[in-house]
């Protein structure tokens, strides 16, 4: 009896003992509140390039229906009105423009940190195939519950100096319209620049921004226009405007601004007494079709410009760093 | 334990262990030796049968929402490698979608949702209701939960969809959309695959090392006396010899010495009663009765004793010596009636008196044999030599008498 009595202890305290020792599997983790989120990127490279591909795929099928139906989902702002326009001269005259491609590849992308919407990513492409040069893409967010749809192409000039942003891993900062510290507020430059282009060097404004090549090429059509018209005795009459909130700023690591924005400008060309005002490039000529013409002829167009403005105490003059411009209505008055 | 120090324990030791060594070897080594013995074996038990399992699985049931939202960080709350299972109701498409943090606080926003906000235990996860801030975006135009660009990957199944996690997910966020607010619980299921396991098998291995240790030093230096741990220099040695016959033999030496004393006495006795009895043999030619009864008297005889033999051995010259061995007597004598006294009582005080007042007694012997022989013929009277303890006390009282 005594030794059943003692063997049982001993079988009870070995059972305690080893359920003490087993049943070990650490302790419970707690989940450690991380602040790095914040700061992170909005998105991975892989990411960005995965939406920049969809609508690259979006675009390419309705460039191959030569139709516009369904770039929405993927296309927003001056971006969907000029290709919508560029698809509709497509249909008129059976090819694309070649100034519509946009490569692929990519050469930098700039993603944004913000937490807020609308988010805006720049993303500039290496040149075509055919040595065009490079394409600055920005691609808006407008809420959480939408996607990023590409919201402004602008074909960067030849040589042009861009800023530096900070790399894609760590993300840049979004800008806003009215940010200070710079020479003028994106806005404001925006709007000057609109100025300059309606008043040429006669602007106000001239002194603030450095020439640039689609002012050059803007006047040399201009004086062209003027000259013929001058020997129908015609007038000509060009206005710019910038659009309001079409606005996209990203914050340089040098600490200046690229402002990308759409300005809308309309040209009213009256041909002289007894004369028909014609449409002055082929592209016109698409858009106005099967059109009656009349002494007057207004044509607007969706311009897309690039400006990056420097910060205020560097000395620097603004400069327009890429532009694109689509005639999208042609009519006679 | 060397060889030396064996040598050095055995002559002090007197062949037997200490107590102190005994308790060592005995019983706090082979606790160590068990506690070594039982450190491994769960040291082996935990790396084998018991190792804590790589996987982890912890399950929740939720309703009343139309999204479910992990708290940041809990994805991979254990290990990177995370598996999400949701099991809703048969029939109904469920997704679910990994996001930054920023991007499904503003797809929930305005919606209310339930978190995961960690492991309650390792087989729960822990739950909270929570209403997200913001305004409710219209759905017009809206796009689909999977269609959405924000989420790193996302999947989306009728019933139940399974979602995992890797590496790039460690900062995000795990959604789920019911596609409208649910009624029925549905279960959700965290499934990690654990790397690296807590290893609780090294330090038991580590503390069975240290009870080996333990139970070696336990059984050899802890066992030692302190003072052969402290001191192992040879010129310490006499030192040792002489502390250990002071304080242990010493005690033990004069018991056995006293013992001795006593004992021995019967023998000097008789071995004085054998040339008292050729003295008798001489004089009276008694039987051998005599012999043996006369060594029951003798304890009024006694001290004298050992005077008597030298007195014997030097008795041609006793002039001489006597008055030497009567100074030298005197001192030792006191001390060693002292001694006997108290062991002995009354009758040795007597005895003392009759050695002290025979001090200068040329013939003591002659007359302690007379005293014996007239002792003798009443022992004899009685006659009995078995109650010879009996007769040795009476002896002993008639000579306190």
């Amino acid at each position: 009896m005594k030794n059943q009595a003692a063997k049982m202890i001993a079988a009870i305290m070995s059972v305690g003992l080893l359920i003490g020792v087993a049943a070990c599997e650490g302790q419970v983790p707690k989940p450690t509140s991380s602040t790095s989120a914040q700061e992170s990127p909005d998105l991975t490279q892989d990411q960005e390039k995965a939406i920049r591909q969809q609508i690259l795929s979006v675009i390419n099928a309705a460039n191959e229906a030569k139709s516009a139906d369904g770039l929405d989902v993927r296309m927003t702002g001056p971006a969907l009105e000029i290709r919508t326009s560029e698809l509709a001269i497509a249909q008129a005259t059976g090819s694309l423009d070649a100034k519509t491609t946009i490569p692929e590849d990519i050469t930098q992308t700039v993603i944004p940190t913000d937490s807020g919407w609308p988010r805006s990513v720049f993303t500039i492409t290496t040149t075509t195939e055919d040595q065009q040069s490079k394409r600055l893409l920005v691609m808006n967010q407008d809420s959480a519950r939408s996607n990023y749809k590409l919201w402004a192409i602008a074909r960067l000039f030849q040589g042009a100096k861009l800023p530096k942003f900070a790399v894609p891993d760590h993300g840049s900062q979004m800008g806003t319209a009215d940010d200070t510290g710079l020479v003028v507020t994106p806005q404001q430059a925006v709007e000057q620049y609109a100025d300059l282009l309606q008043n040429g060097s006669s602007s106000q404004y001239a002194s603030n921004f450095a020439d640039d090549y689609f002012r050059q090429e803007l006047t040399t059509l201009t004086q062209t226009v003027q000259e013929g018209m001058e020997r129908n005795n015609g007038t000509q009459q060009q206005t710019f405007s910038a659009v309001k909130d079409q606005i996209a700023v990203m914050r340089s690591s040098d600490g200046g601004d690229l402002v990308v924005a759409q300005i809308n400008s309309e040209w009213t060309r009256q041909a002289g007494e007894g004369r028909e005002s014609q449409p002055a490039s082929d592209a016109e000529r698409a858009l106005f079709g099967d059109g009656t013409a009349t002494s007057t002829m207004k044509v607007t167009y969706v311009n897309v410009i690039a400006l990056y403005v420097p910060p205020a105490d560097s000395g620097q003059q603004i400069t327009a760093v890429g532009a694109e411009r689509q005639p999208v209505k042609v009519e006679a008055i | 334990m060397t060889d030396v120090q064996e040598e050095h324990d055995k002559p002090s030791d007197t062949g037997r262990p200490s107590r102190h060594a005994m308790i060592m070897r005995g019983v706090v080594a082979p606790i160590f030796g068990l506690l070594a013995v039982a450190s491994v074996i769960f040291g082996v038990l935990n790396a084998t049968i018991w190792k804590p399992s790589s996987q982890i699985t912890a399950t929740t049931s939720v309703s009343g929402t139309q999204y479910v939202v992990t708290d940041p960080s809990v994805l991979t709350l254990v290990d990177t490698q995370a598996t999400l299972t949701v099991q809703g109701q048969s029939g109904t498409q469920v997704c679910v979608a990994f996001g930054s943090s920023k991007d499904v606080t503003g797809w929930v926003a305005g919606y209310p949702y339930t978190r995961i906000t960690g492991l309650s235990d390792w087989t729960t996860l822990s739950t909270e209701q929570a209403s997200a801030q913001g305004t409710r975006e219209s759905t017009d135009g809206a796009v689909d939960f999977q269609n959405s660009d924000m989420w790193s990957s996302v999947k989306c199944g009728t019933g139940s969809v399974s979602l995992s996690a890797s590496e790039q997910d460690t900062d995000k966020l795990a959604i789920i959309d019911f596609g409208q607010s649910i009624t029925t619980p549905a279960t959700i299921t965290l499934h990690w695959v654990r790397q690296t396991l807590p290893d609780f098998a090294m330090p038991l291995y580590f503390i069975g090392g240290l009870c080996v240790v333990l139970t070696i030093l336990s059984a050899s230096v802890f066992a030692m006396p302190p003072h052969k741990r402290r001191k192992r220099m040879v010129a310490s040695e006499p030192v040792e010899v002489a502390e250990e016959v002071t304080v242990g033999q010493a005690v033990a030496g004069s018991l056995s010495g006293l013992r001795s004393a006593v004992k021995v006495r019967p023998k000097k006795r008789r071995r004085h009663a054998r040339r008292a009895d050729d003295g008798k043999k001489s004089r009276n030619g008694s039987a051998q009765n005599a012999n043996e009864t006369e060594s029951e008297a003798p304890l009024v005889v006694d001290p004298s004793a050992r005077n008597l033999v030298a007195d014997q051995q030097h008795g041609e010259s006793q002039g001489d010596d006597i008055h030497q061995t009567t100074v030298i007597n005197t001192d030792e004598l006191q001390a060693y009636f002292a001694r006997l006294a108290q062991e002995m009582g009354d009758s040795q005080s007597s005895s003392g008196e009759d050695a002290e007042s025979s001090t200068d007694a040329a013939s003591l012997d002659d007359q302690d044999h007379q005293d014996h022989s007239e002792d003798m013929p009443e022992q004899e009277a009685q006659g009995d030599n078995d109650q010879m303890q009996n007769d040795h006390d009476s002896a002993a009282e008639e000579g306190g008498e």
